[in-house]
Order: structure tokens, then C-alpha cells, then sequence
């Protein structure tokens, strides 16, 4: 086992974690939050000229031939800078689909407008009665004449409202919850037949309840085989967790940091709080938490680079537990020892709770993955 | 970054499993093999031949330096090698003579005191520790035992209580206080005792679990040599006992053993028609932990990137968790007291489950085992919050 980075990695690392620093204060992500868009657009280029959308995908496609590692290590930074960029669900989740099931053809068209930052994707995945089941899917496809007609719900789509197009899963074949007979299509967002409501998530993000009408698609929108599509939908939704796990070690540990420097100087009873013995116990709690979801996300990161199954799988959904329980953990005991102030808007506390909150919940929380973990 | 052994290391790791398998789990049968583990009585002879086993490989101290007897291994192979003497419950490698006194003499020890450390490395002597006082807590003031020096010699005289393994080491590292009636700040001594003579007297001490009794042992002006005080102050003693010294890899070895304990667990609660969900679901996220718990132990070792107390301080955490969970799946059989001699002589009272394996008193005698941190005053929260996130000294 070996838990250093290459160069490459480091450089990487580096990279991110300055302009996190000097670049993307907390002021301005707010600020930026609410904008038009829900994010800044000149931060998305910069990413794009700093080369770190296209680090995951492949030389071939136009990309730096990055995988799992390096998909940590830039995450765990985003995590600290709290990035509101849509940088999971358009390279991770629409990106990862096209890149694990997408033609040349379709990879063709789509990437290079991710890696360049002019282009923006969403997988639309979720329907409303489906929780965390992949599989469960009323939305349709039905074969007409060369191509497709697509009717049905996709709630909580994640960059909804920026998309420029869309990964759909739906059913071609089979019952509601059969996991044979799905399919993933690519389409334009403004293709005619699709209709958006669009809202903005309690993390500061945007997501889209989308409608598909007699959505009419061609049997090249058709992603990997039809009726294969759940594999390559639990890949992309893998290396989700892997991001969004990495985005909330990086958010526990801006926490658990904030927490010590702030009970180092807030005084009580002519002392630092920082010296009560209960406070620094329940610091080295969260401490521990951290470093614990840290460890396991090297080790998940690790298992999805060697190759992508069963034991990849599963070391995601037990990194994807230790990350909802400790962020639980982290989150309170932030806002706690920050006392009043830690329920203001103003701190950037809550916000943290407030990203690891949902994080607990996106692709899956704790119970899900447990039992997913005690099945594999 | 890789999940995998190096070619090398798994070379190394199959050895070990050879080894251990050849001199420990081929010859003996699961429960007598747990009698060793727990060092009841009756064990002595099959204990005494898997550690001269380990000497005859060259095994038995391989992280002190080579002259001394220790290996030219790397942390990454001392970790495979605790790892699995833990996992599969030999008798420890790691004793108080070889994971402290040791250490402590190299570093510290003058020629004397070295030249007892060939008899450490073969394990024919073994050491207790005697540090409380009866009536005595354990912080240096509460020391009542005192010192009288001569130049040819120290006379000691007072009562060492709750000293484990008392009763059969051959000598002591013997905490004392001053001379005469002097104040006992910063007079504490650290003196190298032999038990075998006439002014020391040895009585049981029942402990809370089974296995060999501790001691109360009365010393009466019993003599240890001139040159038998150990230069360490008290606080170092301290810290390293509670596994803060920063080459004590003593602390990074449990996930594996953790691991396996906790597979074993859920086979038998997965088999169980009655058995709760819960705990299935329970044994699950306890294997979760103990895979961060490998992540948290391989950082350490290889990059150093984290502090040996929080490895040693998760690691302490889930052997508790562990055993709330065996002691939740034994059900009403949590209830009987069983002396392992008895059980050896008569069988288990549980026929729920196999001969072999983890009884209730095994469990018990685990969890208490993290109170000698407790009782020695060094709690692993205070060391990690005060030397890792800076945060100030509480006050006395």
C-alpha cells in the first residue's frame, strides 16, 4: 500500500489549493452565489485554463489521463474553498458517463466543450418515488423508427439550469425497478419536449425538476448499448461519491481547524475556551472523524484507480458512511463550539454544516451505503 | 498511489503467514491456543514454544537496533509482522519488556543495564512494571516507596499494588520516591529490580478479568545494584507507556486483527435466525471503521503524516465498539463467569458456539485493557489536543 502522490498529483494539489486560497474567498463565493448563473463564470474559465476540467479524462479525448486519484485530489481542495462550481455535476457526473459509455462520436462532441469550459452538462438521474435505487425508473424510451422517443420525470438534476445538455437514464425495456432495460441518452438541454423548473439547493447550488414530453432523439443520443445503461450510471454515480466524499474531507477539515483557532482566542471566564478539557476532547473527536474519512478516502480512491468492481464498490459506499457520519459529527460540533455565531449566514460555518449536510445525502446517505456496503 | 502490496512486502507478508502458521496454528487446537493468548494458567509450555519459535527466526525484537538483537526491517514489515501475530492471537511479541524496557535501556540504559537485554530478546526473563503505590494514585507525588542509596547499592522499601504480570516476572522497572522522608517532587527514581530475593514478597491480586492474577508485591529493603537506576524522568516514562514516543510502533498494528474479529463476528451473526438486524448492520459499520483504521496506520508508517496517539486512540475506540458487539451477539450467555482453566477441563457452558472461540471473559479482559493509559494519567485526547492541534495546557 502506498499513499504517496506523484508529481504530477502534487502539482496538482498545489495547484488547487492556491487559488483556493488566494483567489476564491468566502465573500465571493457567496457573492457569486447569487448571481444569474449560481456561480461565477470567470472562475469556471479560469479552471478550464488551468487545465483541471479536463484532468480526468483521457489524452485521446483531450484530456491529462487523470483517474480516481486525481480526482480526490482536487475535490478535497474544492472542499475547502466550499466551490459552488458545477465541477461535479458537469465533469464528474455528465462527463464520467459520456467518458465510461460515450461513442467517440459522442465524446467527440461533448468534451472538448467541457475541458475548454464553454460547454455544461447534467445527468439527470433521479426521479422522485426512485430514492437512491438507480434502478428504479419510470421515465421511457420508446424505439421509433431510427431513434427514440423519451417521456417522463427527472427531479433534483443537478446544474439543471445551465446544462447545455443532458445524460438522461431511461427505460427501454423491463419493469420499473428492473436493472436490465436502462438506457442513458445524450441531448441537447434545448432539444424540443423538455421543460425545466429550476430552484436553488440549500448548499447554494442549482438544480433543475426536469420534464420530458415526446422528447425525439436519435439512435446516436443512444450512450453505450441499450438496455446496458445501469452499469455505466453506477460508475458515474461511483466516481460522484468519490468527488463529492473528497469535497467534504476538505470541508471537515476547514472545520475542525476554524473550530481550534477560534476557541484559541474566544475567551471565557479570563481564558481561552481552548483550554476546558471538554472542548478540546470534543476537538480531538473531530479531528479524529476527519482523519478517519481522510483514510478512507485514499483507500476508495486507491481501489477505483486499480480497476473499477465489486471491491472498488464497495470501498466507495464505506468511504461514502464514514463521510456522512463524521461530516454529521464535524458539522455539529463546529457550529456548537462557535456558539451563537456559528448560526449566522455571516460565518462560514453553517455553510460547511450546510454542504455536509446535503453531501450525507446526495447519491446515497449513510443507511444506504451500509447496506449496499453489507451486500457486496 | 496503490491499494497493493509492493512485490517485495507480499514476498515478506507470505513468509510471515508460513511461519505463523507453521509454529502456531498447526500445533495446537483454536482453544488452547486462546488459553496461551490470554496467558492462562496451564499455557506456559505451548507459550514458551512459540516464542522459541520467534527467537529461533530472529523475530522476537525487530524493532530494536540490529546489534541488539532487532532486525534490518522496514516499518511497513514490522507492521505485517505485529498485524499478524494480532490477527491470528499468538502470544505476544510485544511485551512490557520488549515494547518498554527495551527500548528504554538502549537508549537510556548505562553497560549494565544493557547486558540485560539478551535475556528481553529470548524472552526468558520477563518484566512488570511497578508503579503504583497501594494507597497511591499514579502521578509522582503519590509515590510512597523510598530509596536509600548506598555506594554499592539501593535498598528499597514499600508496596507495589496492582503490578500485572507481578507474580512471574523476574524483575521490576520499580518506581520510587525519594530518599528518607524528602519531598517526593522531582525525586522520583527509576530503579531496575530483581524480584528473585529475599526482601520482596509477592501476593495475588484478583484482577477484574481472567488470566494470571496481578500482584501486590512488598518490598523490605530489597536491593538492586548500584548501577540499576535508569536516567529517564518520570513524564517520558509516562508518555511512553501510553505510546506517545514517536518510534513505538506498537499502536499501529490492530486493524487486521480487527478486521478478521469483526468477519467472524458477522458470519455468526448472518447465521443466526434469531439474531437483530441491527447488529448485523452494526458489525458492517464497525468493518467500515477498521478499513479506516489500516488507512490510518499505513499513513502513519509510511508518511508519517499522522500522530501515532490518534492511530492508537482509534484503535483503542474500536476494540470497545467490538466488543459491545460480541457481547450483544453472545445474548444471555454473556451471563456466565467462566474460568478459563475450567473451561479447558470441562468445556464451555456456551454450546452455541464453537470450542475456540471468544468467550465473554476474553471480551471482558479486552476492554479493561485500555484502563493501564487511564490509570498511569495520560489520557491520548489531552497529548493529541495540546501537541497536535495546539491548543494550551489545561490547568492542574
Amino acid at each position: 500500500m502506498d499513499f504517496s502522490f506523484t508529481e504530477e498529483q502534487t502539482l496538482l494539489q498545489e495547484s488547487v489549493s492556491r487559488f483556493m486560497q488566494n483567489d476564491y474567498s468566502f465573500d465571493a463565493r457567496q457573492k457569486n452565489s447569487q448571481s444569474e448563473e449560481g456561480f461565477s463564470t470567470a472562475n469556471w474559465q479560469t479552471f478550464a485554463e488551468l487545465g483541471w476540467l479536463g484532468v480526468t479524462f483521457s489524452e485521446a479525448d483531450g484530456g491529462f489521463g487523470g483517474g480516481a486519484i486525481e480526482t480526490i485530489v482536487m475535490s478535497e481542495q474544492f472542499g475547502h474553498g466550499l466551490v459552488i462550481e458545477p465541477f461535479l455535476a458537469t465533469v464528474v457526473l455528465a462527463g464520467g458517463a459520456l467518458k465510461h459509455g460515450g461513442s467517440e462520436a459522442q465524446k467527440s462532441q461533448y468534451l472538448p466543450g467541457i475541458i475548454d469550459g464553454s460547454s455544461h452538462g447534467a445527468l439527470a438521474f433521479v426521479e422522485p418515488q426512485a430514492r437512491f435505487n438507480l434502478a428504479d425508473i419510470t421515465t421511457t424510451a420508446t424505439a421509433d423508427g431510427d431513434g427514440y422517443v423519451l417521456n417522463g420525470y427527472k427531479a433534483v438534476v443537478l446544474n439543471g439550469p445551465q446544462a447545455n445538455f443532458l445524460v438522461v437514464s431511461a427505460r427501454t425495456a423491463g419493469e420499473q425497478r428492473d436493472e436490465d432495460g436502462i438506457s442513458l441518452f445524450v441531448l441537447d438541454a434545448a432539444t424540443a419536449g423538455v421543460s425545466r423548473r429550476d430552484y436553488p439547493t440549500v448548499d447554494a447550488f442549482r438544480a433543475s425538476e426536469i420534464t420530458f414530453e415526446n422528447v425525439k432523439v436519435g439512435a446516436d443520443s443512444l450512450v453505450g448499448e441499450a438496455g446496458q445503461g445501469l452499469a455505466i450510471l453506477q460508475q458515474a454515480i461511483d466516481d460522484g461519491v468519490l468527488a463529492v466524499g473528497a469535497e467534504a474531507v476538505g470541508c471537515m477539515e476547514v472545520l475542525y481547524k476554524d473550530t481550534v483557532e477560534y476557541c484559541k482566542q474566544r475567551e471565557q471566564f479570563g481564558q481561552p475556551i481552548g483550554k476546558f478539557q471538554v472542548l478540546q476532547h470534543r476537538m480531538v473527536d473531530m479531528f479524529m472523524e476527519h482523519e478517519q474519512s481522510k483514510s478512507l478516502m485514499f483507500m476508495a480512491a486507491m481501489r477505483m484507480a486499480e480497476g473499477y468492481g465489486s471491491e472498488a464498490q464497495k470501498a466507495v459506499s464505506a468511504f461514502k458512511v464514514q463521510v456522512g457520519k463524521s461530516g454529521k459529527f464535524v458539522g455539529q460540533n463546529a457550529v456548537q463550539l462557535h456558539g451563537g455565531m456559528g448560526m449566522t449566514e455571516e460565518l462560514n460555518i453553517g455553510h460547511y454544516f450546510k454542504r455536509l449536510t446535503i453531501i450525507d445525502t446526495l447519491f446515497g446517505n449513510v443507511d444506504f451505503h451500509l447496506q449496499r456496503y453489507g451486500t457486496l | 498511489m496503490q491499494f497493493q502490496l509492493f512485490e517485495a512486502e507480499q514476498a515478506f507478508a507470505d513468509q510471515v503467514e508460513e511461519f505463523i502458521a507453521q509454529h502456531w496454528l498447526d500445533v495446537a487446537e483454536p482453544r488452547r491456543r486462546l488459553s496461551a493468548w490470554l496467558n492462562a494458567a496451564g499455557s506456559e509450555s505451548l507459550r514458551q514454544q512459540w516464542y522459541r519459535s520467534v527467537v529461533d527466526v530472529g523475530w522476537s525484537v525487530p524493532h530494536w537496533p540490529i546489534e541488539y538483537g532487532g532486525c534490518d526491517w522496514t516499518r511497513k514489515q514490522l507492521h505485517i509482522w505485529l498485524s499478524a501475530c494480532l490477527k491470528y492471537q499468538t502470544p505476544a511479541v510485544l511485551t512490557f519488556a520488549t515494547a518498554h524496557v527495551g527500548p528504554l535501556l538502549i537508549e537510556h540504559g548505562n553497560a549494565q543495564q544493557r547486558a540485560l537485554l539478551q535475556r528481553m530478546a529470548t524472552f526468558e526473563e520477563s518484566w512488570c512494571l511497578g508503579w503504583a503505590d497501594r494507597r497511591a494514585a499514579t502521578d509522582s507525588y503519590g509515590v510512597n516507596t523510598r530509596i536509600l542509596r548506598t555506594p554499592r547499592e539501593i535498598s528499597i522499601s514499600g508496596t507495589k499494588t496492582r503490578v500485572i504480570d507481578g507474580m512471574t516476572a523476574a524483575w521490576m522497572m520499580c518506581v520510587t520516591g525519594g530518599e528518607g522522608n524528602e519531598p517526593n517532587e522531582n525525586r522520583s527514581s527509576i530503579v531496575l529490580l530483581p524480584l528473585d530475593q529475599k526482601g520482596v514478597k509477592r501476593d495475588p491480586k484478583a484482577a477484574l478479568s481472567t488470566g494470571r492474577a496481578m500482584a501486590e508485591i512488598v518490598l523490605n529493603n530489597a536491593l538492586a545494584a548500584s548501577w540499576a537506576t535508569l536516567d529517564v524522568p518520570l513524564d517520558e516514562l509516562r508518555r511512553r507507556l501510553t505510546g506517545l514516543a514517536p518510534n513505538d510502533l506498537s499502536a499501529l498494528a490492530d486493524s487486521a486483527a480487527l478486521t478478521e474479529q469483526v468477519r467472524q463476528l458477522k458470519d455468526r451473526v448472518a447465521a443466526d435466525p434469531n439474531m437483530e438486524f441491527g447488529l448485523l448492520r452494526d458489525c458492517d459499520a464497525l468493518a467500515i471503521e477498521a478499513s479506516g483504521l489500516l488507512g490510518m496506520e499505513q499513513r502513519a508508517i509510511t508518511q508519517g503524516e499522522l500522530p501515532l496517539p490518534a492511530v492508537r486512540l482509534r484503535a483503542q475506540t474500536l476494540w470497545g465498539k467490538l466488543s459491545e458487539l460480541q457481547i450483544a451477539a453472545f445474548g444471555y450467555y454473556a451471563m456466565p463467569f467462566v474460568d478459563s482453566a475450567l473451561a479447558d477441563n470441562e468445556g464451555s457452558v456456551d454450546n452455541t458456539r464453537p470450542v475456540g472461540e471468544m468467550d465473554m471473559t476474553m471480551v471482558m479482559r479486552r476492554m479493561l485493557s485500555p484502563a493501564i493509559a487511564t490509570e498511569l494519567g495520560v489520557d491520548l485526547h489531552d497529548s493529541l489536543a495540546q501537541e497536535v492541534l495546539g491548543l494550551p495546557v489545561q490547568d492542574e
